[in-house]
C-alpha cells in the first residue's frame, strides 16, 4: 500500500480517536480538530518510526498525546485559557432550564473529569473512555503499569471526592 | 457493569454527543492532511531525482535511434516510457521511509535479550517436551540503549520465561514462552538468534528510569554542550530520573526526583534561538523571559534567577535554563537548591 493511500485509511480509521483524544487534552473540538491534523502531518513525516512494536493505533495515541502536551504547555495555549476563564465568568448567569439540562449525571460527570488537572484526566479518559489497558496506556504515556495504576487511584478518589462534595451541596 | 462504569459510560456517550465528530468533519480533516502533504511534496524534487532524471534523458537521447528500431516503433517506446515513469516514482519512493503494514503477533522487531545478544521471534512453535531448563525471564519491557539481560521490546516482564530448547544450542535459539497476559497460556516460540548487542555509549542522549544509561547521557552532554548546567551534589536530595539531549538545538532535558517527597523537578535549557520555536523534538520548555509576571528575583551561585511561579529561570549568555517545580516546596527551599545547580560541561 502507498503510503498516501495508508494515511487516508489511517484517518478514516483513526481519526475520531484522536480528535476525541486531542479533544480531552485540549477541550476544544476545533483545536481539537487541528491537532489531529497535526498528527497526522507528522505520523507522515516519521513513518519511519512506526517499527510494528505497537498496534498503529496505539502509535497514534502516543503522537497524539505527545503533541497535545506541548501544545498546551504553549503560549498560545495559555492565552487562550485565560480568555476562556473571561468567557465563563460572562456566561455565570444561565438560564434555570440550562442548570436542569446540566444535572444530567452523565454530563456532570463528564464535566468534573475535564476539570482535573491533566495528569489525572488523561489516565481516566483513556482507561474509561478509549477503553484501553493499563499496559496500553503505561505505553502511551511512556510510564512505567505501576505508574499508570497509582495515577488512576489517585485521579478516582480525587473525582470520588468531587462527586460526593457536589452531592453535599445538592447538585447531583 | 458496575455503576463506575455505568458512570463513565454514560459521560462518553455525553462527550460524543457534545463533541459530535461528523463524516464531513473526518472528510474534512482527510481533505486538509492529503493538501498539505501535497504542498510539502511540491519542493520534494531531491538531487538524486534530478540526477536520475537528468541521467535519463541524457540516456534516451543517445540511444533512441537504434532503441526505436530494436523496440518496435514508438508505440513500444511508449510503453517503454511509461513503464519507466512508473519505476522512476517508485525510486523516488526509496528515499522515503518504508510503509510499516499490518503487523501480526508476535510483532514485528520483537526482541528478547539474553546472553548479551538480540533473540528474535521465528514462526516455529515447539511444544512443551522439546522445552528444557529456565534461562531467565523478561524483566523489563521497553528500549532501552544498554541492553540487559531479559530486555524487551514487546514481551511483557516476569510473565514471558525463556528456556532451552532440549538438543538445540542455546547460542543459536531459545524457546521463549510468549504470552500477552497472564491469563493468557501462551505458546512456545523459537526464538533465533539475531545480533550480538553492542553499544555505543557515546552515542546515548536519551535515557530513562535506568541510572547507569541516564549516567552516559550526562558524560555526553557534559562533552557536547559547553553551555551545560546541572545540579551536582545533590545525592542526598535528588535523583535523576531522565536525561536527553537534542544536539542540533543544543536541547536539554532533565527530570529529577525528590527525595522523601512525591513529585519531581524538571530542568530545561535551550538556547535563546530556540525559544519560541517549534518544540516538536520534546516536550519543550515553556518560558523564555517574554511577557509572563515575574512574581520574584533573586540570585544564587552567581546566577540571577527570576520566578515564574512554580518556574524558575536565568540566562546565560544566549541560552536559558528554566527549572519546573513540580512538589510543594517553597522558594527558600528552591533557592537552597539552586546554589548546586552548576556549569558542569568540559
Amino acid at each position: 500500500m502507498k503510503r498516501d493511500e495508508m494515511l487516508r485509511e489511517w484517518i478514516r480509521a483513526h481519526g475520531r480517536m484522536v480528535i476525541r483524544t486531542a479533544y480531552y487534552y485540549v477541550k476544544d473540538k476545533m483545536i481539537a480538530e487541528d491537532i489531529a491534523q497535526e498528527v497526522f502531518l507528522k505520523a507522515y513525516a516519521k513513518i519511519e518510526e512506526f517499527r510494528g512494536t505497537a498496534s498503529v493505533e496505539t502509535w497514534l495515541y502516543r503522537i497524539t498525546v505527545n503533541h497535545c502536551k506541548d501544545y498546551v504547555r504553549s503560549w498560545a495555549y495559555r492565552k487562550l485559557l485565560v480568555q476562556q476563564h473571561f468567557e465563563r465568568a460572562r456566561d455565570e448567569g444561565d438560564l434555570p432550564e440550562d442548570v436542569l439540562v446540566k444535572k444530567h449525571r452523565g454530563e456532570e460527570l463528564l464535566a468534573m473529569v475535564m476539570k482535573l488537572p491533566v495528569k489525572d484526566r488523561e489516565v481516566i479518559l483513556l482507561h474509561y473512555f478509549e477503553e484501553l489497558k493499563v499496559k496500553e496506556i503505561a505505553e502511551i504515556l511512556s510510564d512505567k503499569e505501576t505508574t499508570v495504576r497509582v495515577r488512576m487511584m489517585r485521579a478516582l478518589k480525587k473525582l470520588r471526592q468531587k462527586v460526593e462534595e457536589e452531592e453535599a451541596y445538592g447538585l447531583l | 457493569m458496575d455503576s463506575c462504569e455505568r458512570d463513565f459510560k454514560m459521560a462518553r456517550e455525553r462527550l460524543d454527543r457534545d463533541l459530535a465528530i461528523t463524516n464531513e468533519d473526518l472528510g474534512r480533516l482527510e481533505e486538509n492532511v492529503m493538501a498539505c502533504v501535497r504542498t510539502q511534496r511540491k519542493p520534494g524534487l531531491s538531487m538524486k531525482g534530478i540526477v536520475g532524471a537528468f541521467a535519463a534523458l541524457v540516456v534516451l537521447a543517445v540511444g533512441l535511434p537504434p532503441a526505436l528500431e530494436r523496440a518496435g516503433g514508438v508505440a513500444g517506446v511508449k510503453e517503454r516510457i511509461l513503464s519507466g515513469i512508473a519505476s522512476l516514482g517508485q525510486i523516488a519512493g526509496r528515499e522515503e521511509p518504508p510503509v510499516p503494514q499490518a503487523v501480526p503477533e508476535p510483532q514485528l522487531g520483537a526482541y528478547v535479550i539474553h546472553d548479551k545478544a538480540y533473540y528474535v521471534p521465528t514462526e516455529e512453535i515447539v511444544p512443551p517436551e522439546q522445552v528444557g531448563a529456565e534461562l531467565g525471564r523478561v524483566q523489563r519491557i521497553g528500549d532501552w540503549a544498554l541492553k540487559r539481560e531479559g530486555d524487551s521490546n514487546a514481551y511483557p516482564p516476569q510473565m514471558n520465561v525463556y528456556y532451552v530448547r532440549n538438543g538445540a544450542d542455546p547460542k543459536k535459539e531459545i524457546v521463549l514462552l510468549a504470552k500477552n497476559n497472564s491469563a493468557d497460556p501462551g505458546v512456545y516460540t523459537v526464538m533465533r538468534r539475531a545480533a550480538v548487542v553492542a553499544v555505543d555509549t557515546s552515542a546515548i542522549l536519551h535515557a530513562k528510569n535506568d541510572q547507569e544509561e541516564v549516567g552516559y547521557v550526562l558524560e555526553n552532554i557534559r562533552r557536547l554542550n559547553p553551555s551545560f548546567y546541572e545540579f551536582r551534589d545533590v545525592e542526598d536530595s535528588l535523583v535523576l530520573h531522565l536525561a536527553a539531549y537534542v544536539p542540533d538545538q543544543k536541547l536539554v532535558r532533565m527530570m529529577y526526583g525528590v527525595k522523601g517527597e512525591s513529585g519531581t523537578i524538571t530542568v530545561y535549557e535551550y538556547p535563546r534561538a530556540y525559544a519560541g520555536s517549534s518544540r516538536e523534538s520534546m516536550h519543550g520548555p515553556m518560558y523564555d523571559d517574554a511577557g509572563t509576571a515575574v512574581t520574584s528575583e533573586f540570585e544564587e551561585a552567581g546566577l540571577l534567577w527570576k520566578r515564574y511561579k512554580a518556574v524558575y529561570v536565568t540566562r546565560q549568555e544566549d541560552t536559558f535554563y528554566e527549572v519546573h517545580i513540580e512538589t510543594q516546596k517553597t522558594e527558600d527551599e528552591v533557592r537552597r537548591l539552586l546554589r548546586y545547580f552548576v556549569r558542569t560541561s568540559r
